[in-house]
């Protein structure tokens, strides 16, 4: 038989044992976590206002969590009730004279429901009291008559400036630094020093005085330049003082006895002759026109004439070849007395 | 003569056609009405076959009521115990521990990114505890333990077992049913709290070969996020399952009539039955809790 079945019983207790074990360990753990066995203290207050509470959030006191906020409700005269609790390990500290306050802040640090403890020794508040908001006027009677310890309103801006002094700290090291890359500036400024910037601020030294030399010598080849320029603007100041002279080229030419004016007060005799001439040419051209036009229009009769005596020759022609060939006529053909044409070409004819 | 006999041929041919579409418009009727006798029928015996499987359940929690008073049969409820709880938990363990080192692995590299580290907890005890613990366990018993009983139970109908009980007048019911019912149940619940035994701690374990966490930080922090809720659902939900399995396996067990072709039959039957109303239960508790919390 198998083990587990001989001994079924006894394997499955230890499984339903390990299991109950466990589930109850568990339990237990978890109660004591979530704080089932704990006792709560019950109390209330009441604000103008719910903005900011909401159920859950912690009750604190120096910092520390003691209590949790169980329910908010909207009261009688619109004022809103918020009810609490306060864990049994800090229920000494709930004492008369305590005052609520809601501590809310437009940048969200700092927030919460926080308890002030109120002056005094004894035995706690009674539970399902009231603890009054630090705004009623029950609270300020209490802040006022110092019944209560109100650490002062400065906790939300000394935690900013808490914030703030590490960047203070972190400017003040910059500070510093910025400082002494001046200082070694300086130095290598005044060449006291061997590092990467000192040799380089030789160096640009170096670069300076071979630039004053370079800018020396084009010093002097700019002076030889401009000699010859001047000379060039000689030469054009003494042409336009020949443009100039009242005596010169232009009034010689432009005179009431020069070539132009001679040439141009002729009566007309060079413009006539001229003119004559353009006239002859002008028929010629007519005359040649008149000729083309002449050419033009014969010439399909002159095709007709040349085509017709092609066909008359090439008909002569097969005559001829026939003549030849017949084998009847055996005397030949009959002389005939030449008789000249009257038809002559176009290069005999008479103008 | 000759236009009397076309006239009769004329009439025979529209009585021929007369005939034919009375007969058609007829077998159309008969069609109708055969569609709504068999769909009928079939709500009446879906209907009775649900009225009778709630009768047989009813029988079942009254018979496991006098089951536990009287401590009879305590010997089959063990070895049901053994067989469906103690044998099954090897499997279980596996899984958890998976299905836990999956998600605190994952947890840990992804959910800080986020800056919602803490998150993994509350992940953890609604993947194990509340959701996946339950179904899975629930899915592996019913394909391991269900099929087993219906099988069983239905070669004992085969094998006229049932009847010999029968005439010795001892209840099959109360005799065979009840202490697999209790012993599924109680199975159920208990590997229910091993999954998340090896599933919170077991995971832990193969985690710590890949990442350090502090097992106190571990713990704790698993203790802020578990609730009773948490805790009564998943029973609560593993209890369930186990009925569902039990009386689903032995209901289709007795289904068998005479040949051993049904019990593997029944069998699936059983299986396929059990898985529905397993994940159905599952999503009604779910919506019950997020209502009550």
């Amino acid at each position: 038989m198998k083990f587990r079945i001989r001994f079924a019983q006894q394997v499955v207790g230890v499984f339903v044992l390990i299991a109950l074990v466990f589930g109850v360990v568990v339990l237990v753990a978890m109660g004591a976590n979530q704080r089932w066995f704990a006792r709560n203290y019950e109390y209330y207050s009441i604000f103008p206002t719910g903005e900011g509470l909401s159920v859950g959030m912690s009750v604190r006191f120096k910092g520390f969590a003691i209590g949790r906020v169980t329910e908010v409700t909207l009261a009688e005269e619109d004022l809103v009730r918020v009810d609490f609790y306060v864990e049994d390990t800090y229920i000494d500290r709930i004492l008369p004279n305590s005052v609520m306050q809601l501590v809310t802040s437009p940048i969200g640090i700092g927030g919460g429901l926080v308890f002030h403890q109120g002056i005094g020794t004894g035995e706690h508040l009674e539970e399902h009291s009231l603890i009054p908001a630090i705004n009623s006027a029950e609270g300020q009677r209490i802040v006022a008559a110092g019944l209560a310890t109100v650490p002062s309103a400065g906790d939300d801006i000394t935690r900013i400036i808490a914030q703030v002094e590490p960047l203070l700290a972190s400017v003040n090291t910059l500070l510093v630094s910025v400082d002494g890359t001046v200082n070694h500036i300086n130095k290598a400024l005044a060449g006291d020093q061997s590092e990467p910037l000192g040799l380089t601020l030789a160096q640009v030294n170096t670069l300076l005085e071979e630039v004053e030399a370079t800018l020396v010598a084009a010093r002097q080849e700019a002076v030889d330049i401009l000699a010859s320029v001047a000379v060039i603007a000689g030469n054009f100041e003494a042409t336009s003082a020949e443009l100039r002279d009242p005596t010169g080229l232009v009034p010689r030419l432009l005179d009431a006895d020069g070539s132009i004016t001679t040439f141009l007060n002729d009566n007309n005799a060079l413009y006539n002759e001229v003119e004559a001439m353009l006239r002859s040419i002008n028929a010629t051209l007519d005359e040649v026109n008149e000729l083309a036009l002449f050419v033009n229009s014969t010439q399909p009769q002159i095709a007709g004439i040349l085509e017709e005596s092609r066909e008359a020759i090439i008909l002569g022609q097969d005559v001829l070849e026939g003549v030849s060939n017949a084998p009847i006529i055996r005397r030949g053909i009959t002389p005939e007395a030449p008789q000249p044409s009257t038809f002559q070409s176009h290069r005999d004819a008479q103008f | 003569m000759a236009k009397i006999k076309r006239v009769r041929t004329h009439l025979d041919r529209f009585s021929l056609a007369c005939r034919d579409c009375i007969q058609y418009y007829v077998g159309q009727r008969a069609t109708a009405v055969n569609i709504a006798e068999r769909t009928g029928s079939r709500i009446f015996s879906s209907g009775e076959a649900f009225f009778y499987a709630m009768g047989y359940f009813y029988r079942i929690l009254r018979e496991s009521f006098f089951f536990l008073l009287h401590k009879k049969s305590r010997r089959v409820l063990t070895f049901q115990i053994l067989f469906t709880g103690v044998e099954a938990l090897p499997v279980i363990a596996v899984i958890s521990i998976g299905l836990g080192a999956i998600i605190i692995i994952q947890g840990v590299a992804l959910l800080p990114q986020f800056g919602q580290g803490e998150l993994v907890y509350p992940i953890l005890i609604t993947v194990i505890t509340r959701e996946l613990g339950p179904i899975l366990t629930a899915f592996i018993i019913a394909a391991r333990s269900g099929t087993a009983i219906s099988t069983e139970i239905g070669n004992m109908v085969v094998s006229h077992e049932i009847e010999a009980y029968v005439s010795n007048g001892i209840d099959p019911i109360s005799y065979l049913a009840v202490p697999r019912f209790l012993g599924v149940v109680f199975s159920m619940m208990l590997l229910n709290l091993y999954f998340n035994i090896f599933g919170l701690l077991g995971s832990f374990v193969v985690t710590t070969l890949i990442t350090t966490i502090d097992f106190r930080y571990y713990v704790f922090n698993l203790m802020n996020a578990l609730t009773a809720a948490d805790i009564l659902v998943s029973l609560a939900k593993s209890a369930v399952a186990g009925a569902i399995i039990s009386v689903v396996a032995t209901y289709y067990g007795f289904q068998v009539k005479v040949a051993s072709t049904e019990v593997p039959v029944m069998a699936i039957k059983s299986v396929g039955r059990g898985f529905i109303l397993i994940i159905l239960s599952n999503a009604f508790l779910t919506v019950m809790y997020y209502l009550w919390t």
